[in-house]
């Protein structure tokens, strides 16, 4: 019996010695202690949160990109249609957007995501013992530079935001309101302030560092933002006229302007930031072999990584050529021609003596519609007959680049070359490239500087003593591309109206394809006649070796809504969130 | 690295005190022999003679003859002869064995005794079996007999139609990829839980089972209450699907040799249209979309009279390069026998099956088509070592070996999406043609890049030993079982690019990559199962009561390299069966399981089951009422099942993963970054089902007329689901997901059966219908602003979308209907019905459409004749009360994006042209055609249009058979041969044409099959 006893005890012995297995710890997995403590996860951890920065969406397309990286948010201005049937972004553009409906720039999540993970890394930075204070302080900077910057980026497409400085928990009451715009605007400046106090300056963040954010990206998101609250559509009674809080300030002031006339002066009196130009030179009409000097200037700025000044903000992509596919015309092999650029931008460019082509002393020649026009012209933009890799581009009706029932062929006889560099090969043995993807450069710096100064001070004062009239700053991004002569603004001295067109067209093709147009021409509230009118392109035909030019009134219909000034906020988010208001009019 | 496991530690502790307890308990049972006529010879007066057989004439061996007065006992000899010796007068006699039906008779007089015993029938439940009149739970079960001859490398596509309550969907013919997928009564979960049952091989779960060998099943069983799975634990829910191979029996050696030969050829294909009605429908589709045509007059005359093969080519892509027919062939050698020592089964098999492409036999020394074959093996030995102690050794192997052409490429979508107006096979030079956009021809795929070879090894052991403990109490059997399963799955590519010309060889277009030949091999899946059982078995009677039960300890550890991640499961499991009189039975079975993924604060779960059953038939009110009743039973059981598939790794832990990287500096470092994982819930469990059944089993008339039936009841609750109502601005990365979903299921299964024999010809038909219909009691929806938003209320995976209500005539008519937001609306497009009535349409308008792809009705009858040598059987399997999407690339036109063919159906299209004398408004039946992409084009979203009836009603399968005579059979030195012709997919009466009923509505999947084959059955 007593053998029997032994047996039920070993068996019983058996059935416990195996507790151990249910009680591991999954193999991929850390828990929070474990990634703060130790000063290369915690780095990591902040440098997760940098990709909250706007971005293509499959790498290496650069910029906002949406459809899965292949629409750019030009598409849905008045710059450019997409080339590719089916793309969500004319959901922006031809008025059946709702709450309800996709909307390709809807970054709610996106932006919302990376707060939580910003504001979890600003909670467990006291869980950093290893690493020293001066970095820990550096984070926080970094770390509160963008959840304001993802704030704002909520805050120019839907109006105010929930600001969400605490990561919420799943349990408790998610019932959130929205702030208003002005406490949104408050709050995002008090925090570029905080910022500027703890962040690399600009010469730290550059050369290795380059990519890290300054205490001049701080300022400078500080001058955008000022300039955004400054701007009509929020200095005043709001798109619909109400006065909501949600989407303005209620009433217009002119000291709107005074503050971000200042915000930009603070980023120009740094004197570290300057407009690059590669070639060293400015003087910007000479040809060199293949391009002129001020068309390289230009183009240079999309890839030079060291040395490159204009840089405040910037994302940087590994080798690639996808930039470079994406827009390279349908008729080179593997090119994806995915962006057609409007008639529009294309008449925006003046001549390379600096006169609007409407200019009856230009010079431009509606037969002839491509010679002697801005270099920023030939930086951007893909026309028939442009040289490039080894023959010349083809847009007219039944060319190489525009053949009947080809995939993506263009519809505006035009391509988009912006951020493409010439000698990047993308079939046979392919070559690659890096970019550079300025969120913030200098020339905009300039440009917000002009703007503000002129609506407070007029084209031609400059009674706070910041070194610079609306009239210089312009001029000074003029001559980066045009000869000192030609680059002069015509506007009469102290014509504020016509300083502000003369600002507008400079920042349009400036500034053009690098998600700025969309949302300048809604702060300025001219939808209507820009966003409103449908898109133009140019229809050539080919006769013998002549060809000729016929401007197409409408390759794209467009529909412009009063509503439209901002994106509704998504339908799900107030279904889920009672105390969530939707935007006036939608 | 501090969380490194180590299992091996882990184990030593087990391992050793395993192999102490052996040695101990051999050093502990005094070997005893059981009573033979050696031990209890005493004074006999008289001996009895006789010989036992079976109803079919042959010998029955190893039958024990006990002499019930006197306890003294004999067994049969190889001839089924025996002969005891008792004192008593009129002695009673019992014989008994576990595969026959006891029988007890009592001798009078001195003639030899000619004793018949009839098979028990037996059921297989989880880890055990029981007589088939006492099961109390709800079980349908088949023998192997009835598949082993049909075609097609998976069993599990045979079984649709065969067991009441089991849904079989193939989805896709593709060689040694004809996967179906299984559902036991319909669905029960929701999200990313398991659906389908468990799939056990003699009681594992074993990677593949479909890929077993046909002639070695000898059983299949479908549990599906509570009573037959919550045993199962964490896995039960879905039910199991058990196969039992064959075993070795106590016989003399039979060598079984098969073969079979069979053709194949898709059940249906869609009908696509040539270069000239494609080229018209193009114009057409590009005049609707706002531009011109593409096509002129000339080239639509060229693609008329094929005048110009080259420039204007006219490719039926699928007849060039589809065969007629493909191949498949099986063999098969299995042995089977064993006397009361050591008996054996053992098999080997081969399967070959050939891909259905038209493959340039000179283009290459190497195979590029999508050919499957795989090699099988089996040995299960049982051995009785000592009288107390008994071993069994399982073993399987598979080397299972598919061939690709190029990089595994899928060719069957090319043929489906190429226009047959592009570009000839080959250009006039005889260089293979292609053009910018279309750079796949599918004659450079299939023969130009090379192949690639995916090869799978399988390995399934089990040992297993018994050991009786009856010194401690009778019927006691310690038992342990130690299970161990490998896997390997591995990928060699032998790629390459090739070059297409546009119009001739000058004009160089797509080249894709480098034509120099890639060369590589990836691991896809390397893993391992470990299965250990130990416990106690107990079964004894005691007069009236019979009593029977399991209890045992088990782990299973599931390891890979794959993504798959390693998982354990731990607990105790126990049934306990009781028998009184053999009317009055009660079963209950529990589990008590856990596992790694289970939350901490209760890591282990309960699933107890408990089910009751009357045999009314051998009350004797019932014995004396009608003679017609030859057996009733009613039964019913309740109990709790689970599922933990739904839970994510780890999910109980939060956690930071690394992902994320950033790039710094003007040198670009990539820094890896790390973030917040999914969100973690301390409280995670398996989901449970709570389930009822209520059955009756009856026969009549001498066993004729049977007739089964079963009414279910389960609810499901804690199903693991995303938090839909959780805002945004809480940034979750991944909706938050927890145990919250509710669903309810119920139905009924009716089976009823009749055989009867007349002379030499004897017929029997069985028919089975299973009902089951699932509804969403909770799902997480957030709060939508219309009733009719809502999925709660409705079946699992009801169809919600919008209505439509014919096409828009004209203008006037868009201008008059609400307005559509699915991008731009012309006349031709569909008309949605606007149910909120608020004059647009939009995702408010999205209401219940449809039901569900699950069918309700399941459906199936066999019948089955035999007269003399010949036999005949088939089945008619269907369903009926569903229904699914058939859209995108199986029917729409030019899909994707302007791309792709169109099809017959096409030419019913909306259309007007009054100038080209096109006219279809009153008569269409598609919308007007578009090459607009599907996201902004208004036929993409969801609607009735595209929702087709789903029922069919298929000819499943047939078989015909001749046994040769004895006689001849004799003379051939064989025991039996048979010749059969089969056929599987034979007929299909369905409502969707244009496809398979089974097959997806919306991909471009290699299609089903339509197979017949012919065999030889030879033993000997």
């Amino acid at each position: 019996m007593k053998n029997y006893i032994t047996i039920i005890i070993l068996t019983a012995l058996i059935f416990s010695a195996c507790e151990g297995p249910l009680d591991v710890k999954p193999y991929d997995k850390y828990e929070a202690e474990f990634v703060f403590s130790v000063t290369k996860k915690a780095e990591e951890y902040v440098l997760n949160t940098y990709n909250v920065l706007p971005y293509g969406n499959s790498n290496s397309n650069g910029y906002n990109r949406l459809d899965g990286g292949d629409a750019m948010i030009a598409s849905a201005s008045d710059e450019a249609m997409p080339n590719m049937s089916g793309s969500t972004v004319t959901y922006l553009t031809n008025g059946s957007l709702s709450s309800t409906s996709p909307n390709p720039d809807n970054t709610w999540n996106h932006n919302y995501q990376y707060i939580r993970a910003i504001n979890l890394g600003l909670e467990n930075l006291d869980y950093m013992p290893e690493v020293d204070q001066e970095l820990k302080e550096q984070y926080y900077g970094e770390l509160i530079f963008l959840r304001a910057f993802a704030h704002f980026e909520l805050v120019k497409r839907f109006g105010g935001i929930p600001i969400v400085t605490r990561p919420l928990n799943v349990q408790e009451d998610l019932a959130i309101p929205r702030n208003t715009f002005e406490e949104c605007i408050d709050f995002i400046v008090g925090e570029c302030d905080l910022a500027i106090q703890t962040l690399l300056a600009p010469e730290e963040a550059s050369g290795g560092s380059l990519g890290r954010i300054s205490t001049g990206a701080a300022m400078a998101l500080k001058s955008r933002v000022l300039l955004y609250a400054a701007s009509p559509l929020y200095n005043g009674n709001g798109y619909d006229g109400s006065g909501n809080s949600l989407i303005c300030y209620g009433s217009a002031s002119p000291a709107r302007w005074e503050a971000a006339a200042r915000a930009a002066a603070d980023v120009i009196n740094l004197h570290y930031y300057e407009l690059f130009s590669g070639t060293g030179l400015t003087d910007g009409h000479t040809d060199t072999q293949t391009m002129s000097i001020g068309e390289k200037n230009y183009r240079d700025i999309f890839y030079t990584l060291a040395g490159n000044n204009e840089l405040i903000l910037v994302r940087t992509s590994a080798l690639s050529n996808a930039v470079e596919k994406k827009n390279t015309p349908v008729g080179y092999t593997n090119g994806e021609g995915t962006t057609g650029p409007s008639q529009q931008i294309v008449d925006a460019y003046g001549m390379v003596n600096g006169k609007q082509i409407g200019d009856q002393e230009s010079g431009y020649d509606p037969a002839d519609p491509y010679t002697n026009r801005d270099p920023r012209f030939y930086a951007s933009i893909f026309y028939n007959g442009m040289q490039w890799s080894g023959r010349a581009v083809e847009t007219y009706i039944g060319g190489a680049d525009n053949a009947t029932g080809a995939t993506n062929a263009t519809k505006t006889g035009y391509y988009l070359s912006k951020f493409m560099k010439s000698d990047v090969k993308i079939a046979g043995s392919e070559t690659n490239t890096y970019h550079c993807f300025p969120l913030i450069r200098y020339a905009e710096i300039l440009l917000n500087y002009a703007e503000a100064m002129n609506e407070a001070y007029g084209p031609d004062a400059d009674p706070e003593g910041f070194g610079k009239t609306a009239r210089n700053a312009v001029e000074e991004v003029r001559a980066r591309v045009l000869r000192p002569s030609d680059a002069a603004v015509t506007a009469p001295a102290g014509d504020k109206d016509a300083m502000r067109e003369a600002i507008r067209k400079e920042r349009r093709i400036e500034l053009a394809f690098e998600d700025h147009r969309h949302l300048d021409v809604k702060r300025w509230m001219i939808g209507p006649e820009t966003l409103g009118q449908n898109l133009q392109g140019m229809r050539i035909t080919k006769n013998g070796d002549n060809y000729s030019y016929e401007v197409q009134s409408n390759v794209s219909d467009r529909v412009f809504d009063t509503k439209m000034y901002v994106y509704p906020i998504p339908q799900n988010e107030i279904n889920k969130n009672k105390a969530m208001e939707q935007n006036p009019l939608w | 690295m501090k969380h490194k496991l180590n299992y091996s530690n882990r184990f030593k502790p087990v391992l050793y005190l395993w192999m102490v307890l052996w040695i101990a308990m051999f050093n502990l049972s005094p070997f005893q022999v059981i009573g033979n006529s050696d031990y209890l010879n005493d004074q006999n007066d008289k001996t009895v003679k006789g010989r036992v057989i079976l109803p079919d004439g042959s010998p029955a061996f190893e039958v024990t003859v006990m002499v019930k007065e006197t306890l003294y006992s004999a067994l049969t000899d190889e001839k089924g002869q025996f002969s005891v010796s008792t004192t008593v007068q009129n002695p009673t006699l019992i014989f008994s064995q576990q595969d026959y039906e006891t029988r007890e008779i009592t001798v009078e007089g001195n003639d030899e005794l000619l004793v018949t015993l009839v098979p028990v029938k037996y059921i297989d439940l989880l880890w055990t079996r029981q007589k088939k009149d006492f099961v109390t739970s709800a079980v349908s079960s088949i023998s192997g007999e009835d598949v082993e001859n049909l075609p097609g490398v998976n069993r599990n596509n045979v079984l649709g139609g065969r067991l009441a309550g089991l849904t079989v969907q193939q989805s896709n013919g593709q060689p040694g990829l004809e996967n179906s997928s299984i559902y036991m009564r319909g669905l029960r979960t929701l999200g990313g839980a398991d659906r389908s049952p468990l799939i056990l091989i003699d009681g594992y779960v074993r990677e593949s089972a479909e890929y077993l060998n046909p002639n070695d099943i000898e059983s299949i069983s479908l549990l599906k209450d509570a009573a037959g799975a919550a045993i199962y634990g964490l896995r039960g829910s879905n039910g199991a699907l058990l196969i039992t191979t064959k075993r070795g029996k106590v016989q003399p050696l039979e060598v079984s040799l098969d073969a079979n030969f069979g053709v194949q050829t898709p059940t249906r294909l869609p009908k696509y249209l040539g270069s000239y009605e494609h080229a018209l429908l193009y114009n057409e589709a590009s005049r609707n979309d706002g531009g011109v045509d593409v096509y002129d007059v000339e080239a639509l005359d060229a693609f008329r009279t094929g005048s110009d093969p080259y420039r204007y080519p006219n490719v039926d892509w699928m007849d060039e390069f589809l065969k007629d027919y493909s191949t498949q062939q099986n063999y098969n050698v299995s042995v089977r026998g064993g006397t009361k020592q050591l008996r054996y089964f053992a098999s080997a098999g081969y399967i070959d099956n050939t891909g259905l492409y038209n493959v340039d036999k000179d283009a290459n020394t190497y195979n590029t088509n999508q050919d499957f074959n795989v090699y099988m093996l089996r040995s299960n030995v049982d051995v009785q070592v000592t009288p107390k102690l008994s071993a069994s050794m399982d073993m399987s192997g598979r080397i299972q070996r598919w061939n690709y052409p190029g990089n595994m490429s899928n060719p069957i979508s090319v043929l489906y999406q190429l226009p047959p107006n592009q570009f000839p096979v080959f250009n006039e030079d005889g260089s293979v043609a292609g053009n910018s956009q279309y750079t796949n021809n599918p004659y450079g795929l299939l023969n130009l890049s090379g192949y690639s070879i995916n090869t799978r090894r399988v390995t399934d052991a089990t040992f297993k030993v018994r050991h009786d403990l009856d010194m401690i109490t009778d019927g006691l059997l310690f038992r342990a079982a130690v299970s161990f399963d490998s896997f390997f799955d591995q990928v060699v590519r032998r790629h390459k690019g090739f070059v297409v010309y546009e119009g001739s060889r000058e004009n160089e277009r797509g080249v894709k990559e480098p034509a120099s030949q890639q060369n590589n091999n990836d691991i896809r899946d390397n893993m391992r199962v470990f299965d250990m059982q130990f416990g106690f078995d107990y079964a004894r009677s005691f007069g009236k009561h019979d009593l029977n039960g399991r209890f045992f300890w088990n782990q299973n550890n599931f390891s890979g390299d794959g993504s798959t991640m390693p998982h354990t499961y731990q607990g105790v499991m126990g049934r306990m069966n009781y028998i009184y009189n053999n009317r009055y039975i009660a079963d209950v079975s529990f589990s008590y399981q856990g596992s790694e993924q289970i939350s901490d604060n209760q890591q282990y779960v309960l699933f107890p089951a408990v089910s009751l059953g009357w045999i009314l038939s051998e009350e004797e009110f019932m014995k004396e009422g009608s003679s017609a009743i030859s057996f009733l039973k009613i039964r019913g059981s309740h109990g709790l099942t689970g599922n933990d598939s739904g839970i994510s790794y780890f999910q109980k832990m939060s956690f930071y993963e690394k992902a994320g990287s950033y790039l710094i500096g003007d040198n670009l470092r990539s820094y890896g970054g790390y973030r917040e994982g999914v969100f973690g819930d301390p409280d995670i469990t398996a989901e449970k089902s709570r389930k009822t059944n209520f059955g009756l089993d009856s026969r009549f008339f001498n066993d004729k007329l049977s007739f089964s039936g079963d009414i279910f009841f389960e609810e499901t609750s804690g199903i693991i689901l995303g938090l839909n109502d959780v805002p945004g601005i809480l940034g979750a990365r991944d909706m938050p997901r927890t145990n919250v979903g509710v669903v309810e299921n119920k139905g009924f299964e009716l089976q009823l059966g009749y055989h009867e024999q007349i002379n030499d010809f004897s017929y029997g038909i069985q028919g089975n219908l299973s009902y089951a219909k699932s509804k969403v009691i909770d799902m997480q929806e957030q709060e939508y602003p219309f009733a009719h938003n809502y999925h709660t209320g409705y079946p699992v995976d009801a169809k919600f979308g919008y209505q439509s209500m014919g096409f828009f005539y004209d203008e006037t008519d868009i201008t008059n209907s609400p307005v559509q937001t699915f991008g731009p609306v012309k006349p031709g497009d569909l008309k949605y019905k606007d149910v909120t009535g608020n004059n647009i349409i939009d995702i408010d308008d999205i209401a219940y459409i449809g039901k569900s792809w699950m069918p309700e009705f399941l459906y199936g009858a066999t019948l089955n004749m035999a007269y003399k040598g010949f036999d005949f059987s088939a089945l008619i399997e269907g369903i009926a009360n569903a229904e699914k999407y058939i859209d995108n690339y199986v029917y729409w036109e030019f899909t994707p994006n302007g791309t792709g063919k169109v099809m017959e159906h096409h030419l019913d299209r909306w259309a007007y042209y009054p100038d080209l004398g096109i006219d279809t408004r009153e008569t269409a039946a598609y919308p007007r055609l578009s090459l607009t992409g599907d996201e902004t084009n208004n036929k993409a979203p969801n609607s009735d249009f595209w929702l087709k009836d789903a029922s069919y009603t298929r000819l499943k399968s047939v078989e015909l058979g001749y046994s040769l005579p004895k006689k001849t059979v004799n003379y051939l030195r064989l025991s039996k041969l048979r010749i059969f012709a089969t056929g599987y997919n034979l007929l299909t009466f369905d409502k969707i044409k244009v496809i398979d009923p089974e097959a997806p509505g919306g991909g471009n999947s290699y299609p089903i099959q339509r197979i017949v084959n012919f065999g030889i059955n030879a033993q000997f």
